[in-house]
């Protein structure tokens, strides 16, 4: 079973996110905010990581960025997960989302659960 | 009043004339003084002394005497010049000249307090305007903050709802299902209106950006209509493209003109009870046209001038299933204006109403 972790500050999303997941056979895991995500992510080496962009104290792409420079960590695909779309660039035909000079996929909030399924299964290579 | 170069003439000589004469009278007295001098000094009691004494003091009084005959004669020939000219030259002018003076230094005071009080007001000005600017930050911050914290909370609602109609918390019962659609359907709307809202404080501040490309047209009404047959179909309406076998090539934001159809045809679908809507475009040349046709209640000829304004409906129909926020049409002439193209409207004879839009092929426009 594939393993995906969740950095999300807030409960109800990862509540939400977790239950579509879990019914189509991932297993789940997350954490609520980004530092504590980065370790978990290092220690658990999940699958895939969904991550929120905005986050007190340390923000999506920021994580990204760390997640990006450890050798455990810098291969697992990223998918980002925003209310916030202005941070996108407009009209980016992926909704790419850039972090220094790299794209990243992401969903925009309030997202179509199709949506969410097949981008994690493309990420997965499923 | 401005005085003339020859009068200015006349009046300063017979002023400089009647300052000499005065000045004769000290010459008389500074060259007596020296002379009487002289003479206790060297030429004391010797008849030669005596003589020269008399010889420079004739002298003296002759030269005074000329200069002052002569400055006489210059000042009356002078005085007689201004009397000449009197009539032309008003007896005000030697006020005047002082007056003009008068009045330089107030328009001169003048200046310099107007050009204080300009600085003032540059200085205001650009401290209202940094101020502005400010606003303005605060404002677009306060936009983004408030599209993200309403669409946060939708999220949620809307997935919870979503995950209970699905069933995966138990069975759901008929009434039940009826309830969860009608909450998704309201969400649905109202999260169309924060994107509206959003569109519209971007078109505001002149911040929607396209992302053209070069595109099929045809294609992005094939996806708009594939999109809407299942709502439509349940309304019991026809759906039908009317599009010519090649494909229509322009460079355009893709993305943009599909919100543009996706507009058009919700609108269509919104206000028609039954019959067709057709969806049909063709080669103009430089332009493509877009066309969106219904079958429906039509516009009322009142409403036809407000159609493309902010915020305005179409006036509460009795019948009217579903409301809009009133920023489509609006959202969508500012799309298609920014591919320097056209939309209109046109009530069709009979019944139903025509949606047309215009795109130049090059991404230049025409």
């Amino acid at each position: 079973m594939k393993k995906i972790l969740i950095i999300d500050d807030d409960v109800d999303i990862i509540d939400l996110v977790t239950n579509r997941l879990e019914r189509n056979n991932y297993e789940v895991i997350f954490s609520n905010d980004g530092d504590n995500g980065v370790k978990k992510a290092l220690e658990q080496k999940p699958d895939l990581i969904i991550i929120d962009v905005m986050m007190p104290r340390l923000p999506g792409p920021e994580a990204v960025k760390l997640l990006k420079s450890y050798e455990g960590t810098q291969n697992i695909p990223i998918l980002f997960f925003t209310a916030m779309n202005s941070y996108l660039p407009p009209n980016t035909e992926f909704d790419d989302i850039n972090v220094g000079g790299q794209f990243f996929p992401s969903i925009p909030k309030p997202f179509d659960p199709n949506r969410l399924l097949s981008c994690v299964r493309l990420l997965l290579g499923e | 009043m401005r005085l003339k170069k020859e009068e200015l003439f006349f009046v300063t000589s017979f002023e400089q004339a009647s300052i000499l004469r005065k000045y004769a009278i000290l010459f008389l007295v500074s060259s007596v003084i020296p002379m009487v001098l002289l003479y206790y000094v060297y030429f004391k009691s010797t008849r030669i002394g005596h003589i020269a004494m008399l010889l420079m003091v004739t002298g003296v009084l002759v030269g005074y005497f000329s200069i002052r005959t002569l400055l006489t004669r210059a000042i009356s020939i002078a005085e007689e010049n201004r009397k000449a000219i009197e009539p032309f030259l008003k007896p005000e002018i030697f006020k005047e000249l002082s007056k003009e003076k008068n009045e330089l230094m107030a328009l001169n005071h003048l200046f310099s307090a107007m050009t204080k009080q300009l600085e003032a007001n540059i200085k205001e000005l650009r401290s209202k305007n940094e101020e502005l600017k400010t606003l303005d930050r605060l404002k677009d911050d306060f936009v983004n903050n408030v599209s993200h914290e309403l669409r946060l909370p939708l999220t949620v609602i809307q997935e919870s709802i979503r995950q209970i109609g699905e069933g995966m918390f138990g069975k759901v019962n008929d009434l039940q299902m009826k309830y969860i659609h009608m909450s998704l359907r309201n969400i649905d709307r109202l999260r169309a209106l924060i994107d509206n809202m959003l569109d519209i404080a971007k078109i505001e501040k002149g911040k929607l950006e396209l992302l053209k490309k070069n595109v099929d047209v045809s294609q992005i009404i094939k996806e708009v209509i594939s999109d809407f047959t299942f709502k439509i179909e349940k309304k019991g309406l026809a759906l039908k493209a009317a599009l010519p076998d090649q494909p229509l090539w322009a460079t355009v934001d893709k993305d943009k003109i599909t919100q543009v159809l996706i507009n058009l045809v919700g609108n269509a679908c919104k206000f028609t009870e039954k019959g067709r809507i057709i969806v049909s475009a063709c080669d103009r040349g430089d332009l493509i046209e877009c066309s969106v046709e219904d079958s429906g209640i039509g516009i009322p000829p009142q409403e036809m001038p407000h159609l493309f304004s902010k915020f305005h409906q179409i006036g509460r129909l009795k019948n009217q299933p579903e409301k809009g926020t009133g920023l489509g049409l609006v959202i969508s002439k500012h799309i298609i204006e920014l591919h320097n193209g056209q939309i209109h409207a046109q009530n069709l004879e009979g019944t139903g109403t025509k949606f047309t839009f215009t795109l130049p092929k090059s991404p230049g426009g025409l």
